[in-house]
């Protein structure tokens, strides 16, 4: 109750507004949803996306799972791209913070709820920190098939013969296979999964790792989960294993070479997460 | 008895229209044209004519009905003459806003110009209370940048630009299959907004093969010059605001894959319509195209016959037009059926 009665004070403070914007009976009902997703590692679960101040497709599911969440305690950190000062990131956390009032910080360490675009951090996270990821695409197979009705059964009938069969074709053609982000992945040897556009680098993160990982999809309406020390695993073959991207050089401001780099033209390689990086560089 | 009676119709069609006329007059067309900026350039691209007061003037005249605006705007475009071609380079534009999503900086830097794209979208009720606002006047450009594509060109991801040859004309020559680029990127221009969003929307969310990078947006004045009808000379006539997009795609060969370019370019700020048609414009020339299924998206018949507004809500609307002897006909067909079916 006495959490409850905060909230309501809280919520008090922003006129017209509940606190973290949904109202209650919505976040329980999402809660509900995620509970669900974590029994069933992979599997989607279909919510009722409301309408967020935010574009559709500019990380409304991700933003409905962390207001879903968070609570006065935690320290929420939002990245895009691996960037806390991202535009977009920063205006997720205003979102956040306005109608919250909790802490938001860069640091990974510290950080309790973590949502985040196209990136898993390079850092360590703090143990039990939750990691939300914005999902376009929740549909592995939506590369292989454009039907919902007909994924559904694929996926009930672990009929997964059309992704290795497009892979293979790629192999084939190119002889590589071109997937770049958005890589398919088995959880726990059963369902196919899409780990959201994050670069190939970061899908080693997802398996047996320590911390919850949940992917929400505002416009596809749908949540689904890697709880920790489950199995991910990137679909490959023996003779073509998977492999992960290649930076030109290493950061040209901390000197890393196993974080993930992106380019900038004119000026090199750096990394691009950014509070990784300012850890490692001089100030 | 409505348009049924032979006797009537014509004082019942202008009644009918005497209801549907515009209410507004100078002061509605100077409130479109100084406060809806976006909804005036909407116009104008799908129109194919560049006069802001004009467009202005359709909207209040079409009471709003955006198509219809169109539809005047086009309309009177037929009473014009097509006086010369003019010649741009878009590396003259100078963007009052240019961003890149391929990179996190670019030379040039991002310079996000007017956008409301990165703030929380909330319902101000607030609005309705408040006076009119004086407009800033447009913001001017800070001098021509680097294209970000040129930078994918010089390590050679991306082909150089072929040579354009003279530019068809879908306002004068009928738009036939398959279709020159130059007649793909007019009848894309022209296209209606939600069409367009709602084909490229189609496309990246699943039933089409592409899901680019938005390489360069820009929006900016774009020179205007053609060459002088005596002289001969190259004479800078003005300059248009356009947005243009440019996005990139894999194009994977054995031999060696390279990044493949959809452009898009509307008059006006129209961004969401330019990202569409760059999208549409790689799709339809092949731009990642190893989706193991078949997407009308693909067809570009399919995509450049049904993007047109105007035709499409012209045909769309014609069910309204008398069709008594056509249904005769069709009843004519289910009667003698049905006895068929069910014998003497």
């Amino acid at each position: 109750m006495t959490l409850l009665s905060t909230l309501v004070a809280r919520a008090d403070q922003r006129a017209g507004y509940s606190y973290a914007f949904l109202d209650e009976h919505t976040k329980r009902e999402l809660r509900r949803r995620t509970l669900k997703a974590v029994a069933i590692p992979g599997h989607q679960v279909a919510f009722g996306s409301r309408e967020m101040p935010l574009a559709r497709g500019w990380g409304t599911g991700g933003v409905q799972l962390t207001l879903s969440l968070v609570g006065p305690g935690d320290a929420v950190k939002v990245i895009d791209q691996g960037d806390d000062a991202s535009m977009n990131a920063v205006n997720v956390r205003a979102l956040v913070s306005r109608t919250t009032g909790v802490r938001t910080t860069r640091d990974t360490a510290e950080a309790t709820l973590i949502q985040t675009r196209h990136r898993i951090p390079d850092d360590r996270l703090r143990p039990g920190a939750i990691v939300v990821l914005q999902v376009p695409f929740p549909e592995p197979l939506r590369l292989v098939e454009p039907s919902d009705a007909v994924t559904r059964r694929m996926h009930a009938e672990r009929d997964y013969a059309k992704m290795w069969l497009y892979l293979y074709e790629n192999i084939a053609r190119y002889g590589r296979i071109a997937l770049s982000y958005r890589y398919p992945c088995m959880v726990d040897g059963t369902v196919l999964m899409d780990p959201t556009p994050i670069p190939r680098h970061d899908v080693a993160k997802l398996h047996q790792s320590q911390h919850l990982h949940l992917f929400g999809a505002g416009r596809e309406q749908r949540v689904y989960a890697v709880p920790p020390y489950t199995d991910v695993t990137p679909l490959d073959f023996e003779d073509h294993p998977f492999e992960v991207e290649q930076a030109g050089a290493a950061c040209v401001r901390c000197g890393s070479d196993t974080s993930y780099r992106t380019e900038i033209p004119g000026h090199g390689w750096l990394c691009s997460d950014t509070a990784y990086c300012d850890t490692r560089s001089p100030a | 008895m409505g348009y049924l009676a032979v006797k009537g119709a014509e004082e019942a069609i202008l009644a009918a229209r005497s209801l549907a006329g515009p209410t507004g007059g100078r002061q509605a067309v100077t409130a479109v044209a100084e406060h809806l900026p976006l909804v005036v350039d909407e116009i104008q691209a799908e129109a194919g004519v560049y006069e802001p007061r004009l467009a202005a003037i359709a909207f209040t005249q079409a009471r709003g009905d955006l198509a219809e605006a169109v539809f005047l705007l086009r309309g009177y475009r037929s009473t014009l003459p097509r006086r010369a071609a003019a010649r741009v380079h878009t590396g003259e534009l100078e963007p009052e806003r240019r961003i890149s999503s391929a990179f996190r900086n670019v030379p040039g830097g991002q310079i996000l110009g007017a956008t409301n794209d990165y703030g929380l979208r909330l319902l101000d009720p607030e609005l309705g209370t408040r006076d009119d606002a004086v407009p800033d006047p447009a913001a001017g450009g800070g001098g021509t940048l680097p294209k970000v594509l040129d930078h994918l060109r010089a390590e050679g991801l991306v082909a150089p630009p072929t040579g354009a040859g003279p530019a068809d004309d879908i306002t004068r020559r009928a738009l036939r299959f398959p279709a020159t680029r130059s007649a793909r990127l007019q009848a894309l221009a022209r296209g209606q907004t939600g069409t367009m969003t709602a084909f490229a929307y189609a496309n990246l969310r699943g039933y089409g093969p592409f899901h680019p990078t938005l390489v360069e947006l820009r929006v900016g004045a774009l020179p205007l010059t053609v060459d002088h009808p005596r002289t001969g000379r190259p004479v800078r006539v003005g300059t248009l605001p356009v947005t243009e997009a440019e996005a990139v795609g894999q194009r994977p060969t054995r031999e060696g894959g390279t990044l493949g370019v959809g452009y898009g370019c509307v008059p006006g700020r129209g961004e969401r319509k330019a990202v569409a048609m760059a999208v549409l414009d790689a799709v339809l020339a092949g731009v990642n195209d190893d989706a193991p299924f078949t997407s009308p998206l693909q067809d570009e018949e399919f995509v450049l016959a049904h993007v047109d507004g105007v035709e499409a809500a012209g045909f769309v609307e014609h069910m309204k037009l008398p069709h008594e002897v056509t249904f005769a006909s069709d009843l004519d067909r289910v009667r003698a059926i049905r006895q068929n079916v069910e014998g003497p």
